[in-house]
């Protein structure tokens, strides 16, 4: 009698619910461990070839682009100047040193580098605030230096 | 003679098959999705700047990777609650590779991966050949400028001036 085959004629009854519960435990390691890597990038800050490694500056050069970082222990607070003028605002500090970035292009000196001047204290993300606005302004050259002293 | 009432079989057990398809599938997303091979990356904050550029995956450049971050084998309440993080010179450490470093050890560690790739010619003013290899600083937004400083003047001297750091882009706002 033809017919489809039943249940009953196959000898073989592979048992799946083992299977299926070891796929369960696998998956839920899995969904445990999964975690979603930050996105990531970076700034490149190249140091001065010609200059060796303690990359003194010229002498003869007065006028630069010094951003000052200091760490107020006190207030565990960092204070930012440029020259002697405290810019707490990132807005006002973007002005300032695209103020500063045009004259020097002006003078023929566009590769004058913006010196970020940091004392040890001061947290990595303010000195990088600074390398951001930089960056925003097209200002390729910048230099890390640290001998800001606190409350100074 | 009576007639017997065909009996009904019904079968109620559901169908696992669509189950099982699906189960595979998450199973094979996650399982490619995870990552446990040793990273040169240690988790952290890093700092965040919306000029950033992403990394490329694929960069051919040879790159050491310094990460700048709080010793997490310190139970330091300070950093994590503070908000600029714990101030404290010796709980930020050093790590190429998994391998906490002091300062001597980082630079016999970065003056052996300078080695490995040198520019072909010397440079005039350095006096030697300076290393093509990439140093790659990866620092906790909370970390003291010092740690980060000192790590691009022991990459200075051992002839590593191609110095990235690394940062993240803000979470974009809604």
């Amino acid at each position: 009698m033809a017919g489809g085959g039943e249940a009953e004629d196959n000898p073989v009854n592979i048992n799946v619910v083992p299977m299926v519960d070891v796929i369960f435990c696998l998956c839920v390691f899995f969904m445990c461990s999964f975690k979603f890597k930050q996105l990531e990038g970076k700034f490149t800050s190249w140091l001065p070839k010609d200059k060796g490694v303690g990359g003194a500056s010229d002498p003869g050069e007065i006028r630069e682009m010094r951003v000052a970082l200091f760490w107020e222990a006190d207030t565990q607070k960092v204070r930012r100047q440029y020259g002697h003028r405290e810019v707490p605002d990132d807005e006002e500090l973007k002005r300032i040193l695209d103020g500063a970035h045009q004259d020097f292009v002006k003078q023929g000196k566009p590769d004058t580098p913006v010196i970020i001047d940091g004392a040890f204290e001061v947290p990595w993300q303010s000195i990088y605030t600074v390398v951001n606005i930089c960056k925003a302004l097209e200002i390729e050259k910048i230099e890390f230096a640290m001998g800001a002293n606190a409350g100074k | 003679m009576s007639k017997e009432q065909p009996k009904l079989k019904e079968d109620i057990s559901p169908n696992v098959v669509p189950m099982i398809d699906i189960m595979f599938l998450l199973l094979l997303f996650f399982m490619l999705g995870a990552d446990m091979a040793q990273r040169e990356s240690v988790d952290m904050v890093l700092p965040l700047a919306d000029q950033i550029k992403e990394q490329k995956e694929n960069e051919e450049v040879p790159t050491t990777t310094v990460n700048v971050h709080h010793d997490p084998n310190l139970d330091c309440k300070i950093n994590d609650s503070a908000e600029n993080g714990c101030r404290e010179k010796g709980h930020w450490i050093w790590s190429v590779r998994g391998i906490t470093h002091t300062a001597e050890t980082l630079k016999t560690q970065l003056q052996i991966d300078a080695d490995e790739f040198l520019e072909d010619s010397e440079t005039p003013g350095a006096g030697k050949k300076l290393s093509a290899k990439k140093l790659l600083i990866r620092a906790d937004g909370k970390a003291p400028y010092g740690e980060i400083q000192r790590v691009i003047e022991i990459g200075g001297g051992v002839g590593m001036y191609k110095v990235e750091v690394a940062g993240a882009k803000p979470a974009a706002a809604p």
